[in-house]
Order: structure tokens, then sequence, then C-alpha cells
């Protein structure tokens, strides 16, 4: 039995877009035979951090790059974590983008409409903003841009898509 | 007040078979080839459920998913044919695991990757959301992935892992 959904709008309902700036991107490269040990370093910021922002990750060869995504004022905290909770021959290395902007979306059905990616990622484009880092799944859309470019993004994205607002 | 020995979560979820692709952009001419490809798989109306892309100063890399069956379509665009070969990497028959909620927590991430090390999943991606994490290993191991995963997560009773048992398709107008 199949069941066919008609769905069509003109302009892209959101939930909202909510921007955050001036935060830090932290790039952690981290070989296979680390992945534990930086797994349980990641835990340890769990004490002094209550929060992320995103975090994405890629395979690369023999590893992953992780990407995290947090307030500017943690940055000397997960320094602090991985330099004294990593033993010196642990070959993981991290790297930090600071400061970067986010804007974060959500709206219905998200991964399972085709266009919603391409919506997003042209209005930015048009205007040659580029993505630092981007994750998109289930229903959301985080998008990190650099520094001060994150109104400017704003703008863009709330002519692209609807807000609906109760009247 | 102790740790709890087992994080509680809110469910699992696993997507239908996918395919993995990854671009890793070596020039900006690239990388407008990329935001054409996205064009070029909406005018196809070709869903894109899982994203993440990263350009830091080191490297450009995105990965994406899309249905297996969308994979011809995908490989035929004039914008993917003109991504170097060595630039592009495709996975076959991946599928998403999508644990929530993660309430922003290092701890609940922490778990997930171990479980991941331990016991050997491969990783292709992975992205938090607003509340869920997401990651994409082989299709036939997101069984294999739940149970392990509840050795160290706590699913409500008799929760089993969501499995999409129908598919949403948005039709051209």
């Amino acid at each position: 039995m199949e069941t066919i959904a008609v769905y069509w709008e003109e302009r892209i309902k959101v939930y909202g877009i909510t921007p955050k700036y001036g935060l830090a991107l932290a790039t952690i490269n981290i070989p296979r035979s680390e992945l534990t040990a930086t797994a349980e370093t990641l835990a340890e910021l769990e004490k002094t951090i209550n929060r992320f922002e995103l975090i994405t990750a890629h395979s690369i060869d023999d590893g992953i790059d992780l990407h995290l995504l947090i307030e500017i004022s943690h940055v000397d905290t997960i320094r602090s974590a991985f330099l004294t909770l990593l033993p010196a021959e642990n070959k993981t290395q991290i790297s930090y983008t600071t400061p970067v902007d986010l804007l974060y979306l959500h709206g219905p059905h998200f991964q399972d409409r085709f266009g919603i990616l391409n919506a997003t990622l042209s209005a930015l484009s048009k205007h040659q903003i580029e993505l630092v880092c981007s994750g998109c799944a289930g229903t959301s859309m985080y998008l990190v841009l650099q520094d001060g470019i994150g109104p400017q993004g704003l703008k863009l994205l709330r002519d692209a898509f609807l807000i609906p607002t109760s009247c | 007040m102790d740790r709890p020995e087992k994080i509680r979560i809110g469910g699992i979820k696993f997507s239908q078979e996918l395919v993995h692709v990854t671009i890793c952009p070596s020039s900006s001419t690239d990388i407008s080839h990329l935001n054409h490809l996205l064009q070029q798989l909406a005018e196809k109306t070709i869903n894109i459920p899982f994203l993440c892309h990263s350009n830091t100063k080191h490297s450009s890399k995105t990965s994406f998913c899309v249905e297996t069956n969308y994979l011809n379509e995908v490989v035929a665009t004039d914008s993917f044919t003109a991504f170097p070969a060595k630039d592009v990497k495709i996975i076959p028959s991946v599928g998403t695991c999508t644990i929530f909620p993660h309430k922003y927590s290092f701890l609940f991430v922490s778990q997930i990757l171990k479980v991941i090390e331990t016991f050997n999943f491969p990783l292709y991606s992975l992205s938090t959301s607003i509340s869920a994490l997401a990651l994409n290993t082989d299709f036939h191991l997101l069984d294999q992935l739940a149970e392990k995963l509840v050795t160290i997560m706590e699913l409500p009773e008799n929760h089993a892992p969501f499995r999409q048992e129908f598919v949403l398709k948005q039709l051209q107008q």
C-alpha cells in the first residue's frame, strides 16, 4: 500500500532561525587508535562545560575529523583538558577557528523533503557567503559562518524562508 | 550525586538504506560545483536527509546521503562529473542511526564514540541536530550497533529502534 502526501509551499516554512555569534570551532583530528582516549577526554568536559552547540565529524584515512562548536569562554578549558588528560605521545591534534557565527534553523519534515539544502545554501552563496562548517540532520540545519557574517546570513535566510507568526 | 551507570535516552531510529557520498573539493571552483550539485539534486527532487560540511584552513569536505535508488542520477549530473575521481568517495549501503535526546551532553557523545571504537563500527560521518545525534555506518550493522548502544544507554521499556515504515516523498508541483 502506498501513501502519497502532497505538499507544496511557495516559501519553505521553518519554526525559527536562531543566531549565536562569537563562538569557537574546535577541529580535532583523531587517529582511530586514539578515539577512545579522546572520547574519554570529551567526557571530562561534562564537568565544566554544560553544553556544546554542534558536533560534526567526517571519517578520514585511519581516523576522524571532529568539529566541536562551543562558547568562546570554553576554549581554554578544552585546551587544558586535551593537554593534561591525553598522554604526551597521543597523536590527537586540535586547532581552533575563532570567533565564528552560528545560524540554526529547523522545520517540518526537513529530512524527508528535497530542496531544503539548496534553498539554504543558494540564498547564502548568491552573496558569496561560504560555510565554515555545517551539520544538517533530522529536522535541523546548523550553519557556521565566518566571524561577523552572521547578521547578513540571518537576513538572507529570513528572506528565503517563512517563519509563520500567530495572528 | 553519583553518575548513573547508563545514560537515559528517548529512543534510537534507523534510516532506510542510503548511499554516502563524500566530496573533498580541492579548489574554490569545486566548491561552486558543490553548490551547483545541490541545486541539480533539488531539480531532480532528490532528498538529502543528511549532510555535513567543513571548510577549514586545512581542507574542505562535504558528506551527504541519498536513497540508494538515486545514486545513478547523482553521479550522472554534470556538476558531479566535474569533480576529479580522487576527490570523491561513494559508500553504498549506509544507514543513519539517530539517537535522542543528546541534551548537549559531552558524556553522551563520548559514550557513543567509545562504542564505535570498541566494537570497530565504521563511522563515515556524524552530526548533532537540535535534539539528536545522527551517525552514518554500514546499513547491515545498524542492529548490531543498537545492541551495543543499549549496553551503555537506557531505553524506555519495550522500545525497539524505530524503522521508517513509510516514505515521505515531496512531489514536484
